[in-house]
């Protein structure tokens, strides 16, 4: 990733706040080249064509590694199988298998040595392809987290005017917040009334009969009384 | 989770505070979904998606309904009350002030539900705290 892409990338939110600023309603044309073609997303794919690379190259070097440990270890065995046929040749007494064996014994450690200095060297190779592999994961996470800013900014920019052409006349009530909670307080003083009357209409309605049955209860009381002092 | 499918889905729920949803697919380069809570006196929701996010707004006002005098006021409070409000923030697209509330494209259904609700419920207390920086 070259430094002029790595500022291309870091510098998307200034650009998106510029374009805002300028009130271009082309965010992705002003944000992108002059020749037409998405910088970022070029770079968003040239990130992504590298950790592939990378992680195709650390697939490679982990193999070798292994088979350079595997060969380290088949010398390893080899040396202590000699080392054995040199203590037996020497507990025989012979002296040529004896120098035969070592000899074999000093080529293996030798080769021990080549291989273990191949093995570290590839070691080293697989250790630094794994950093360039999360150093590329890493850039491809920001561009694609650049990349999703400028969408966003886009895509709203292009829903509001959505929203504004198909929302007219007496439904932009709708989009003023002012309008809309006196509408909603009318709303709710007439549910309110509403609720109040019905109250009232409850209560009337109960008074009523409830005086209507006193009135009733006090008017036979009445007449039986009346009746009995007529009587007596 | 498709917008589409949220809206069916969404049309046929009814929370446990009995509130149910009217929703339009609008049409344009974009697509984007009205919701209004029906029982619910509020605002209509508009529901977009891009690759990474699902972004629920609420129109407030727009920049010819301040008051002029009491601006500086009001974006200081806004920026002074922004952290306060669950689930939602306030922004600007062209000269429109949002609130929104914005989701990853894995959120579930309940996810986006509460969005909705929470995002109602906020607009009606951020326009009537803010009511008196705006004309009548």
């Amino acid at each position: 990733m070259s430094k002029e892409d790595n500022n291309t990338g870091m510098n998307i939110l200034q650009k998106i706040i510029k374009t805002i600023r300028t009130e271009s309603r082309e965010l992705t044309d002003a944000v992108m080249d002059t020749t037409g073609t998405g910088k970022l997303e070029q770079a968003f794919d040239a990130a992504n064509y590298k950790l592939k690379e990378a992680k195709q190259a650390l697939t490679d070097m982990m193999k070798k590694e292994q088979q350079s440990l595997r060969i380290l270890d088949i010398i390893k065995d080899k040396i202590i199988q000699h080392e054995q046929l040199v203590a037996e040749a020497l507990s025989n007494e012979n002296h040529a298998q004896t120098l035969y064996q070592a000899q074999i014994v000093a080529d293996l450690e030798h080769s021990l040595e080549l291989q273990a200095e191949s093995t570290q060297s590839i070691s080293e190779k697989t250790v630094y392809l794994q950093k360039q592999l999360e150093q590329s994961e890493r850039e491809l996470k920001d561009f694609a987290r650049q990349l999703s800013m400028l969408k966003t900014t886009e895509n709203i920019q292009k829903a509001t005017e959505t929203i504004m052409n198909n929302i007219d006349g007496a439904d932009a009530n709708l989009l003023s917040a002012k309008k809309s909670l006196n509408r909603i307080r009318e709303k709710q003083k007439n549910k309110s009334h509403q609720y109040t009357s019905e109250k009232i209409l409850l209560k009337n309605d109960k008074t009523p009969k409830q005086l209507s049955n006193q009135d009733t209860d006090k008017s036979l009381e009445d007449i039986i009384r009346r009746i009995q002092d007529k009587s007596s | 989770m498709n917008l589409a499918d949220f809206a069916i889905r969404l049309s046929r729920f009814r929370t446990t505070e009995g509130y149910t949803f009217d929703c339009q697919s609008i049409d344009g380069e974009v697509e984007v979904l009205q919701v209004e809570m029906a029982g619910f006196d509020g605002f209509p929701v508009f529901i977009t998606k891009t690759d990474i996010q699902i972004i629920c707004i609420i129109y407030l006002w727009s920049e010819s309904e301040i008051i002029q005098d009491s601006r500086v006021e009001m974006l200081e409070m806004m920026l002074d009350t922004s952290i306060s409000i669950p689930l939602s923030s306030y922004a600007r697209v062209g000269d429109r002030y949002v609130l929104f509330g914005a989701l990853s494209v894995s959120s579930g259904f309940n996810k986006l539900v509460e969005e909705v609700v929470t995002l109602n419920e906020n607009a009606l207390d951020v326009v009537s705290a803010m009511e008196d920086f705006l004309h009548e």
